[in-house]
């Protein structure tokens, strides 16, 4: 998901910025969903939802059902069989004026939690910004003032965390088992112009020495841009020869107008 | 934004699962009358037909018999510096129940009981006992004793 903008974030957004594709926007690249998949989930896949599990658990016995076993514990679910009644959460409250909440699941109380209750919890978090927001657009639509407005952004916050806790752990079980954080690090390359740049890794359907659309797309750097290279690199020389001379000069003026000051007492001595 | 897919290739060929699906999904009211078995959602632009039918079917253990969708228009829309702005997208989607399932879209933000006119009415009669009792002490407040 990596939650880069705020997906609640109603303001709009100028129109410059959906014309105009500039390269500092942050592109899609699923390598971060694919590394918490494979590691954090490949070697106990739990079904996600409690609902099937807990019938399961009535029906066995304690001794039969010790491949379900889960601390419910201290934890509350919403009811899965209320349906799309859980878009408006608790009749009771429709009416309320103000609602008053709690404060949002912070980093340190999640680092404490269990994977799978990790796992429950986004599926409750899920659910209560889903109702707030149906309550948002039924408010706007009514012109209403939505009672409990902050609830949504500790939803928001509350998510953020946990997909920050979640991510700690699958860069410290890719530190024990590749002795590093990515499970698919990027690598710098040349660019078609010469320039160094770091290249984020990607995903493909079909592996790139079957796919022709990939070495199709493949430019390489050729060594004739070498002279536009020498010619930029002569600038960036200037530039910075530029620079030292300002704060050469301006350091000559400061010690003319201060010629008593103890910052240039080792200059003085040598 | 991006959110969470399905990886497209992985090793093994596994079942693909997404195990922290980050998709909103908004109830509105129709602007329209529709039939009663089906329900307006509005969800982001990325959502597929099927993403719409599992979400549902998965996490709310709704029965879903059509999806039908629509891509929004929102207008662009100039503040006072003649600057375009734009609110973000949307996807509209109807889904028709399953099994003979309806849905009625609650009345939210009902009024309470005790509506402001009758608290209106209790300080009016309270006013009026407080002047009468003022009245009969000869316009002395009760401070002078």
């Amino acid at each position: 998901m990596a939650m880069s903008t705020n997906t609640l974030l109603r303001l709009p957004r100028p129109i410059s910025s959906i014309l105009m594709k500039t390269p500092f926007l942050p592109k899609f690249h699923g390598t971060t969903v694919c590394t918490i998949q494979s590691n954090y989930f490949s070697t106990n896949p739990t079904y996600p939802f409690q609902r099937h599990v807990l019938h399961r658990c009535l029906l066995q016995t304690a001794a039969q059902s010790t491949c379900y076993t889960f601390p419910t514990r201290g934890f509350h679910t919403s009811r899965t069989d209320q349906g799309l009644e859980e878009f408006f959460g608790d009749p009771k409250l429709w009416s309320e004026i103000d609602i008053k909440s709690g404060r949002e699941w912070l980093v340190e109380d999640l680092r404490l939690k269990d994977n799978e209750t990790l796992h429950k919890l986004w599926y409750v978090l899920l659910k209560e910004r889903n109702m707030l927001l149906t309550l948002e657009a039924e408010a706007d639509r009514q012109k209403k003032h939505m009672p409990g407005d902050d609830r949504l952004e500790k939803v928001e916050t509350s998510m953020k965390n946990l997909k920050q806790v979640v991510q700690e752990r699958d860069e410290a079980l890719n530190e024990l088992q590749l002795g590093r954080k990515e499970k698919h690090p990027g690598k710098w390359e040349y660019s078609p112009f010469g320039f160094m740049h770091y290249v984020k890794p990607k995903e493909h359907l079909i592996p790139k020495h079957m796919s022709k659309y990939w070495a199709a797309t493949q430019r390489q750097y050729h060594p004739s841009m070498g002279r536009f290279i020498r010619i930029w690199l002569e600038k960036v020389r200037k530039e910075r020869w530029r620079r030292a001379r300002i704060e050469y000069k301006r350091i000559q003026k400061l010690k003319e107008r201060f010629p008593d000051s103890d910052m240039w007492e080792d200059d003085k001595q040598s | 934004m991006s959110f969470a897919r399905y990886a497209p290739f992985l090793p093994g060929g596994p079942q693909r699962r997404v195990f922290f699906p980050d998709f909103w999904l908004k109830m509105v009211k129709s602007r329209k009358p529709r039939p009663p078995n089906v329900v307006v959602f509005h969800c982001p632009v990325q959502m597929t037909k099927f993403d719409i039918k599992n979400y549902l079917e998965k996490i709310y253990n709704v029965p879903v018999a059509k999806v039908n969708t629509t891509v929004m228009f929102v207008p662009i829309f100039r503040d006072h510096q003649n600057r375009r702005w734009m609110n973000d997208e949307f996807k509209e989607a109807y889904v028709t129940l399953g099994e003979g399932q309806t849905f009625e879209f609650p009345e939210l933000f009902t009024p309470p009981e005790n509506d402001e006119d009758s608290v209106i009415e209790d300080l009016k009669q309270k006013e009026k006992e407080q002047n009468r009792a003022l009245a009969a002490r000869g316009g002395l407040s009760t401070w002078f004793g």
